[in-house]
């Protein structure tokens, strides 16, 4: 007979595992490293599936949603042939909220949020604890980890404190790690200098050329021709989407 | 159809792994052997909701590789691709157990 939740949480290498895990992560050298790590920690925590799932605004044009998938990978390729992103109930909710909830306790409003909740549970999410994790204040960046159970109402159990401080600290550590691979994937797309990373600061403290000049020991126009090339490294058309894409991936 | 820039990918892909990559930029596969299975990120940009998606999985069977193949649109859509696709991610399964990591597949097989 499947331990119960509440088993599990008791079972003495369950924070202890769970822990080691989360450290491996923080150390973790690439993606595959990480996606095997989040299998490992969904096994332990008694889930059957997982799903690390991030948002972000990439530029202008592109909104991005990258998961890490501990369950059957099929369910992605569903979710995105279905567009299920623009109706998705768990991660609107993790859009305004930081407490993990369980996903029955969110109700779908529309036809196409019961769809993408009928979705999930068809591939092993019939009952899911969703524990979101967001960027600070002001950017789109945030994530949600997803811990799954074929079983209904399998979340629903004393075990479930425990289980959620842990599940907390993972989907943080998983947050960090994603937005440290996007802030390593800007700077060798854009190919970014320190001087570069300058005058994003002072543009995000406000600064107008004038001042950065004064501050840089060089001329405006020196500035502004700095910024036509910065603008283009970043496939950005104003300093304004230039910084919020540098802050988007956690460089300023 | 339009061609992209080329898609932000991690400064390791083209490192260590395999990566393919459509000729228009809007799919990009990333592919490495690990002890555990075939690692696979897959990249797409929806033209039609400007929507990127990035989806990474640990594979550690054949069956459940070619399923997860099969199932998807590329297959239609980008078929040179599709097929450099099973044909790399086949060959780096047979090689895992050599390299380093540890996994679990969930997918059904």
């Amino acid at each position: 007979m499947r331990p119960t939740l509440q088993q599990i949480t008791q079972q003495p290498d369950f924070l202890p595992g769970l822990a080691l895990i989360t450290q491996r992560m923080a150390q973790a050298s690439d993606s595959s490293e990480v996606t095997a790590l989040l299998a490992e920690a969904a096994l332990l925590a008694g889930a059957d599936v997982a799903a690390f799932a991030s948002f972000m605004q990439d530029d202008e044009f592109y909104e991005s949603y990258r998961f890490i998938l501990a369950c059957d990978p099929l369910w992605c390729l569903a979710y995105e042939n279905d567009a299920c992103y623009m109706h998705d109930p768990w991660l609107t909710y993790a859009r305004h909220h930081s407490e993990p909830v369980l996903a029955h306790r969110l109700p779908a409003k529309t036809n196409k949020e019961h769809g993408v909740r009928a979705l999930a549970s068809e591939y092993g999410f019939v009952s899911a604890l969703i524990v979101p994790s967001q960027a600070p204040h002001g950017l789109t960046r945030l994530g949600a980890l997803c811990l799954g159970s074929r079983e209904p109402g399998y979340f629903d159990d004393p075990g479930l404190s425990l289980l959620t401080f842990a599940a907390t600290v993972l989907a943080m550590r998983l947050h960090e790690w994603q937005v440290a691979q996007l802030r390593s994937e800007l700077l060798q797309y854009a190919a970014l200098t320190p001087d570069d990373l300058t005058l994003l600061q002072h543009q995000l403290e406000g600064h107008k050329s004038k001042e950065v000049a004064r501050a840089i020991n060089t001329t405006p126009i020196a500035i502004d021709s700095h910024w036509q090339r910065l603008n283009a490294k970043l496939g950005v058309t104003s300093r304004l989407a230039a910084v919020r894409r540098a802050a988007e991936y956690g460089l300023i | 159809m339009k061609k992209l820039k080329p898609t932000l990918i991690s400064a390791d892909a083209d490192k260590d792994g395999i990566v393919l990559r459509s000729e228009d930029g809007r799919l990009f596969y990333w592919l490495r052997a690990t002890r555990a299975g075939l690692w696979v990120q897959r990249d797409r940009r929806r033209q039609d909701s400007r929507a990127r998606l990035v989806q990474s999985h640990m594979f550690c069977t054949d069956a459940a590789f070619a399923r997860w193949c099969n199932a998807d649109t590329v297959r239609f859509d980008y078929p040179v691709i599709f097929v450099k696709l099973q044909r790399e991610g086949r060959a780096l399964l047979k090689g895992h157990e050599h390299a380093p990591d540890t996994a679990t597949d969930h997918a059904a097989t």
